[in-house]
């Protein structure tokens, strides 16, 4: 039992600004957040703008501990201060992810800008679509193509994260690095990236630039003293420079803090049969001839390492797609000959035609254009046809349909057969390493990655054939199947008036599914482009159907499951086709060189930060796929490509970097540690008892579970959902109730607004079973107490409440003693003394003194203020 | 609060002066290799083989000269310009410094503890 003294002082204290270095300051953040927070990741948030002064930040942590959630803390930290401009610059592939994870993790509201949605939004008369009341996220390209929006807003916060990309900006050649620099120099910004430094000192200039102008003098006097620090004390000096900039924490620095399991590699061989193997040798030498009429000059790079993709994936990927080139030509060819009626030129364009199968394309060709900015696609096609080009389109043509006859009659897939073999194995490995590690019951789950629509579709159709049948389930990005329409709606009406429910149809019919996929589902076939950012940590077994040659996407999807909150060791199964010697040796890339499927954390940061972006590794490879007709020329492309991988990880600067930036202090983590559980555990108390008090009339509490139920709404007038609500982290059958949720705002509002007539407050020290040494000295006693809000604007804005306190006989209370004395159950006891006096009634007397005479003219006195 | 500004403060300004030194640094290097260089261009005058040859490098040695003339002056600018930042980053500190406290009463009441 509180009292409205209670309720309005808890409410100042639950809304009251911090000073920025304090753990204090993200209390009600880390109260809202759906994920326990290592006591590191708070640390990391608080160093970027510990100093008023602060530009921001390099958060610099290895891979694994949660640099998405350190920055996560301080969009949210800004965005409860109402500060709403915040823009995340990301891969294009990790937008999603970051959406997610922050409406998860966070509640924040983001929104993706790339062409369309930006367009879109401009049409609809918002002229600069970057400000938005949500959180902004893009891809490098975009931000770089959008400039001059980026520089006209004023933001409160931007996120870069995989900045290592932006390393080289030092260099002029850097272009989008430059110019993304420029475009966010005035604002606060905060870096994420593992590898700050890879292959010289100078890459260190170039990221503490983009935070900082004046951390270092110029890239002349940096070179001179820094690059090659032959003295102690040039060393020394360096590492100076960077700790109030840049922060790194290592792994096994917060062992005890963060488990980590670890991460296995099967490998399902197979042979293509004859038919297949024929089908590849054509398609791969229709792919090479220079001119082709059906890949217009200007994506031809790029659609064909989509048709390579394609042909590796299955048989039915690839004759779909054969089957709309072949259309495609006989469309061109129609238009172009005089004999017929112009007939309508294709109505869908060659990427659209593509997008149906291979979701990822829009990503794709974001990252391959890189500084062309996107031209129109020009349908280009009624360039007059000389009558002999006409005869070769049409032979090309009639080899299309060849082809793709010849893919239709293949209906066994040599991979599809290996996958049930596979699946056995990797579900008995998987097995094996829950039982080892422990699990209750064993989990039989399993997520295949695919690239394309068809490849799915047929997995589907060969899976329900097996034991597995029924417990097969699609993930894509239309998720129109009717299995996965009656899993939305069955869902809708299990979470039917909680706030589980989003009203975005795409985000509930994406939970929905992950969530069948957990509680009942035993394999789920997901493509790439639809699975990136969901989280499937229940799952510990990763099947690759197709491989992705770009390293960072292949780790995105393993990630999926090899991430925070996976108990198990993670099982990773690939297939190699032992026949093709190009894939013999990406594999052999990707699994050696890049540690990509075996260890604690998969792709190490020294590899994978080593090339700047996967996308050039995987044109290189697309490249020697294009080349190379030969196995000698196939191997020896490879050795060179190897070569430069080894040159460019061993020149790493694994020292340097540890060395460096080692700034971790054990103690300060421990610290941080136990003061934000202190705050957390206060927090939540001064926010439950508040709200029970405050809903008292219009709830009914359950005292175990902290939940409750509204019976009458207690703001007439506004829609107020009934509930069932709940005060918990990972709540799933009630609304979770937390310090940033509508309804708790609304309490918070009316508890600030209580104006409590003087009365007397009954504080139950006895009854409360707790042990409050400065309080023992009061006890029995009795006196005034008065509470002030303080503000205080300096450099930053804080507020606090001051008490004043005396007991009757004369004793002052210091801040902690009144403080605490609101910690225990109390009710008003009976009339204001005002009243009673008035009334004659009995006062409390203590040691014989009445309490008025003495303190009369203290009732109203102003609290003392110190700070 | 005043202590951790304090401390914040500290550490801005000598980020600045350790901006400025560098910066003076490599301008410094700079004049000097400047000068090495005029003196070099001034040594190949003197031993140039013929009158024309000699004029064309006196000539040389003049633009080098003014070039100097100019660095020195960038130079000096350049200083001032260190200066003034400096200058406007204690102003904007002292702004910020002005302390406001505003205070306002939420409630009076009598407690009594069992």
């Amino acid at each position: 039992m509180i009292t409205d003294f209670h309720a309005k002082y808890f409410a100042y204290e639950i809304t009251k600004r911090c000073s920025s270095g304090s753990v204090e300051k993200l209390t009600a953040v880390l109260a809202d957040a759906q994920v326990d927070l290592n006591p590191h990741q708070i640390e990391a948030a608080l160093f970027a703008f510990r100093s008023p002064f602060s530009k921001g930040a390099i958060l610099a942590d290895e891979v694994g501990l949660g640099k998405t959630i350190e920055a996560g803390l301080l969009l949210a930290q800004n965005w409860a201060e109402r500060k709403r401009r915040m823009l995340v610059i990301v891969p294009a592939n990790l937008r999603k992810q970051w959406t997610q994870e922050l409406a998860d993790k966070f509640y924040l509201p983001c929104a993706i800008l790339e062409a369309r949605s930006f367009n879109a939004a401009v049409r609809a008369g918002n002229l600069n679509p970057f400000q938005q009341d949500a959180i902004i996220v893009c891809s490098y390209q975009f931000a770089r193509s959008k400039e001059p929006y980026l520089r006209q807003t004023g933001w409160d916060l931007i996120v870069i994260d995989e900045a290592h990309r932006l390393r080289n900006v030092y260099k002029s050649s850097s272009k989008i690095a430059l110019a993304i620099k420029q475009a966010v120099a005035p604002f606060p910004k905060v870096l994420l990236t593992a590898t700050p430094l890879q292959n010289s000192l100078l890459e260190l200039y170039g990221l503490v630039s983009i935070i900082d102008e004046f951390a270092f003098g110029d890239l002349k006097s940096y070179r001179a003293r820094f690059v090659r620090p032959n003295r102690a004390d040039d060393f020394a000096e360096l590492k100076a420079r960077l700790r109030p900039i840049c922060k790194r924490t290592l792994r096994r620095q917060v062992l005890e803090y963060v488990k980590y399991t670890n991460r296995h590699a099967l490998v399902e061989e197979f042979e293509p049969s004859p038919d297949e193997q024929r089908l590849y040798d054509l398609v791969s030498d229709y792919l090479q001839r220079p001119h082709l009429y059906a890949l217009p000059a200007s994506q031809r790079q790029l659609v064909t390492l989509i048709l390579r993709k394609l042909l590796a994936s299955s048989t039915y990927a690839i004759s779909g797609t054969l089957e709309g080139l072949a259309n495609r030509l006989e469309a061109t060819e129609a238009a172009a000959s005089p004999a017929t009626a112009p007939a309508t030129a294709p109505a869908a364009t060659l990427e659209d035609d593509l997008a149906a199968d291979w979701e990822d394309i829009d990503e794709l060709a974001d990252e391959w254009d890189g500084d062309s900015a996107s031209e129109a696609p020009a349908e280009d096609e009624a360039v007059r046809l000389t009558p002999e080009q006409l005869a070769e389109l049409r032979r090309e043509k009639e080899l299309l349909r060849e082809f793709c006859a010849l893919a239709k009659s293949i209906t066994t897939n040599s991979k599809g057969e290996a996958l049930l073999k596979a699946l056995r194995r990797g579900f008995e490995v998987a097995a094996e390493a829950q039982r080892s590690q422990g699990g209750a019951t064993l989990q039989q789950k399993a997520v295949i990655f695919t690239e394309s629509r068809r490849t799915q579709d047929y997995l589907f159709r060969l899976l329900e054939q097996t034991e597995f049948a029924g417990k097969v389930m699609l993930f894509n990005g239309t998720n129109n199947a009717p299995l996965a329409k009656s899993i939305y709606q069955g869902w809708l009406q299990q979470h039917a008036g909680t706030d589980r429910i989003s009203g975005s149809p795409s985000a509930d019919m994406r939970a929905a599914l992950v969530e069948h996929f957990r509680d009942h589902a035993a394999i789920f076939i997901a493509t790439e482009a639809a699975a990136e950012g969901i989280n499937l940590q229940f799952c510990n077994l990763v099947v690759n159907y197709d491989l992705p040659w770009n390293p960072q996407r292949v780790e995105q999807r393993i990630g999926r499951c090899h991430r925070y909150g996976q108990k198990f060791d993670v099982v990773v199964v690939n297939f190699l086709n032992k026949k093709n010697a190009a894939d013999v040796r990406v594999y052999q890339l990707l699994d050696e060189k890049f540690r990509l499927f075996d260890g604690v954390f998969g792709a190490s940061d020294e590899v994978l930060g080593a090339v700047e972006s996967g996308v050039d590794f995987e044109k290189r490879i697309a490249g020697i796929y294009q080349q190379c007709r030969t196995t000698e020329q196939i191997q020896f492309e490879f050795d060179q490509l190897q070569l430069d991988l080894e040159a460019q990880i061993s020149s790493g600067q694994r020292d340097a970097r540890e060395k460096l930036l080692d700034n971790f202090d054990q103690e300060v983590v421990e610290k941080v540690r136990i003061e934000s559980h202190a705050m957390l555990d206060r927090f939540n108390d001064q926010l439950w008892r508040l709200t029970r008090h405050v809903l008292a009339d219009h709830a009914s509490f359950t005292d175990d579970g902290f939940g409750f139920m509204l019976h009458t709404n207690p703001f007439p007038g506004e829609t107020i959902n009934p509930g069932p609500y709940r005060m918990a982290k990972g709540v799933e059958d009630a609304n979770t109730y937390r310090v940033g949720h509508p309804l708790a705002q609304r309490v918070l509002a009316r508890a600030r607004e209580l104006e409590p007539e003087p009365a007397e407050v009954v504080c139950d020290y006895a009854g409360s079973g707790k042990n409050i040494a400065i309080l023992e000295p009061l006890r029995g006693r009795s006196g005034w107490l008065a509470c002030a809000h303080v503000s205080m604007s300096a450099l930053e804005s804080e507020d606090q409440l001051v008490f004043a306190g005396v007991s009757d006989d004369g004793e002052a209370m210091d801040q902690a003693q009144c403080r605490r004395l609101f910690d225990l159950p109390a009710e008003a006891g009976g009339a204001a003394p005002s009243a009673r006096r008035r009334g004659g009634g009995a006062r409390p007397y203590v040691d014989g003194q009445p309490s008025d005479s003495a303190h009369r003219d203290d009732r109203p006195r102003r609290p003392l203020v110190r700070h | 609060m005043t202590a951790r500004d304090g401390r914040s403060f500290d550490t801005e300004m000598d980020k600045l002066d350790r901006w400025a030194e560098d910066r003076r640094d490599s301008l410094k290097a700079e004049l000097a290799d400047m000068d090495e260089a005029l003196k070099e261009a001034k040594k190949q005058a003197r031993f140039a083989p013929t009158l024309p040859e000699k004029l064309e490098r006196q000539r040389a040695a003049r633009k080098l000269e003014e070039r100097r003339e100019e660095a020195w002056h960038a130079y000096d600018e350049a200083s001032r310009d260190i200066d003034r930042q400096k200058d406007a980053l204690l102003d904007e500190i002292g702004r910020r410094l002005e302390q406001r406290v505003e205070q306002t009463p939420l409630f009076t009441m009598r407690w009594r503890l069992t």
